[in-house]
């Protein structure tokens, strides 16, 4: 579906993406990153309205610069707001799909279709300058899959949407995938992009962080200290416990100062690349000096932690 | 890149927001301003100007609506054809359909010399009702041709100007008009005749039966088939470097992302 192969962009001095490799099969992917991350370059070199400083890019198998038979196949909703304020949603998708080389009544019919499967029909004839953010959303998204493409790329599809339009949307979004279609998602959100795609590309500073489904993910970092937290009543002689039992990188303890002198009084942070055997041994200790453990919680199970522990490393932070 | 039908339907867009307000008070306001100017004129001069400077009333009449009416509102309308859709974040929805660079150029471009000549033409209109002639003469209906004229080429040089400059283009656009169209026009020399200015200037003059020696600057006494033929060649020519430029540029910078 996509290529990308040593991929480098420069604005002058200012590094758009920086060495990108990356082959994605016809599926369902999320581009995650944040603000500033290059996402939004490399939805434009993937749509052919940059060129690689160095690299090549090839969408559905074609170089996508200047490549009128790829953007036919091809559905973009850029991040950007702001559709024009005097024209209404069917007019603007119209000539949208008119300039995308439909018969006049053909671009109607996809149009008004578009308009209705994002729920706009009842406003699609008023000025777009007197929609509410999500309605502008919703227009914009409709421009993107009007004319049937092959491959959807969107940027930030969930901006402005209140929370039933994000369920109508990831709905929306859902029932494009499960039809075996091609998406591109990008977002800073990460809960956004689970709700739709399985695969993700992991981008930051320019840089491809990480790609894969979640679990491969998660096997990069598999030489990751794993993080736990727990709570407990006497966590120094936890600590010293831990340190003693050689199975963990670090440990922190962060003092809840509203909670001193009260029974917990304390969360240890542990750091290990053994997390079965820490579990292991935590009752026993626990059972010993009567640590009087409230709560222990491993925040690395979830793929915001993943995320940020990617970051991290990419950063040099840990 | 380009085609009649995305050509067309990119013309029916820009004009039908062409003709909303604020930009439909503008053109009014360009529109009345020749006839402002004569009416002064001749609060200044008492008796109607025909009545002793026929020719020359025809040519200050064309100043006023073509070389002030019309250039303005090409500048204002076909110089940011491409910097109005990038400001407003819309050229991305644009670029990315198989037909949308090229045919939004020529859509809007159209669409601007067609705001542009009716804005000259209501000014003719104008000029001519203000001075109080008894009929319409060959002279004064050709005006309302070379103020068409006119805009095309102009409007042709004013969209590469817009597709070069972006940001720049409407100051460009205005240094365009006052160095070559104004100044370098007016030199009796062979670089005048590379100006839009020279060619409608000496189809007025041959109209006006004064050529070569035009009371309005220099003129040529060739025939008016050629002047004619080189302002279309001038609106393809440009418009197909435009097009060129358009093709070729990248327009997404890194102050978008």
């Amino acid at each position: 579906m996509i290529r990308i192969d040593h991929t480098t962009k420069l604005y002058g001095s200012v590094i758009g993406c920086n060495d990108i490799t990356v082959n994605l099969e016809p599926g369902a992917y999320g581009l995650l990153g944040p603000n500033g991350s290059g996402k939004t370059t490399l939805l434009h070199l993937i749509t052919g309205q940059l060129i690689p400083t160095l690299g090549t890019v090839e969408t559905l198998g074609r170089d996508p610069w200047n490549n009128a038979n790829v953007l036919r196949e091809v559905g973009f909703c850029p991040a950007a707001d702001v559709p024009y304020s005097d024209i209404s949603a069917h007019d603007w998708v119209i000539h949208l799909m008119r300039l995308h080389g439909y018969s006049r009544r053909e671009a109607k019919s996809r149009a008004l279709d578009a308009l209705e499967r994002v729920g706009l029909t009842y406003a699609m004839k008023k000025a777009m300058g007197t929609y509410s953010r999500g309605m502008r959303q919703r227009a914009k998204i409709a421009q993107s899959f009007a004319h049937d493409p092959q491959l959807l790329i969107l940027d930030e599809p969930f901006n402005g949407l209140d929370p039933i339009g994000r369920h109508e949307m990831t709905e929306q979004i859902k029932a494009w995938t499960d039809e075996g279609r091609c998406l591109l998602l990008a977002s800073h959100v990460l809960h956004e992009v689970e709700a739709v795609a399985d695969s993700f590309l992991l981008i930051c500073g320019g840089r491809l962080l990480a790609s894969g489904v979640a679990e491969e993910v998660r096997g990069l970092l598999a030489d990751v200290p794993h993080e736990i937290r727990i709570r407990c009543r006497r966590p120094k002689e936890l600590a010293r416990y831990v340190i003693e039992s050689d199975t963990a990188e670090g440990v922190r303890l962060d003092v809840d100062d509203h909670a001193v002198g009260q029974e917990d009084s304390g969360v240890l942070v542990v750091a290990t690349r053994s997390p079965a055997a820490f579990y292991e041994s935590l009752p026993s200790w626990s059972a010993a000096e009567d640590l009087g453990v409230s709560e222990v919680r491993s925040p690395d199970d979830s793929l915001q932690n993943l995320f940020d522990s990617l970051l991290r490393i990419h950063r040099g932070e840990s | 890149m380009i085609s009649i039908a995305g050509t067309t339907d990119a013309f029916v867009f820009e004009c039908s927001r062409l003709i909303k307000f604020p930009r439909i008070a503008w053109w009014a306001g360009l529109a009345a301003f020749p006839t402002v100017i004569m009416n002064f004129i001749r609060s200044l001069n008492g008796p109607p100007l025909h009545v002793y400077e026929g020719t020359d009333s025809a040519g200050l009449s064309l100043v006023l609506a073509s070389g002030c009416a019309t250039s303005l509102a090409l500048i204002l309308v076909a110089t940011p054809v491409v910097y109005a859709e990038l400001e407003g974040h819309t050229w991305t929805y644009l670029a990315v359909r198989p037909r949308g660079k090229g045919s939004v150029l020529v859509g809007k471009y159209l669409a601007a010399v067609v705001w542009a000549s009716t804005a000259g033409w209501v000014g003719l209109a104008g000029c001519y009702w203000t001075m109080g002639m008894s009929e319409l003469s060959t002279l004064w209906l050709s005006l309302f041709g070379l103020t068409f004229l006119w805009s095309l080429a102009l409007g042709a040089v004013l969209v590469l100007i817009g597709v070069l400059a972006l940001r720049r283009a409407m100051v460009s656009g205005v240094l365009y008009i006052m160095i070559f169209e104004a100044a370098i026009s007016n030199i009796p020399a062979v670089v005048s005749k590379l100006t839009v200015t020279y060619h409608v200037r000496s189809l007025l003059a041959h109209v006006a039966d004064v050529a070569p020696k035009a009371p309005w600057g220099p003129a040529g006494d060739g025939s008016p088939g050629a002047y004619i033929a080189a302002l279309v060649t001038y609106a393809i020519v440009f418009l197909g470097l435009a097009l060129y430029v358009l093709h070729r540029r990248q327009l997404v910078t890194a102050q978008d992302e």
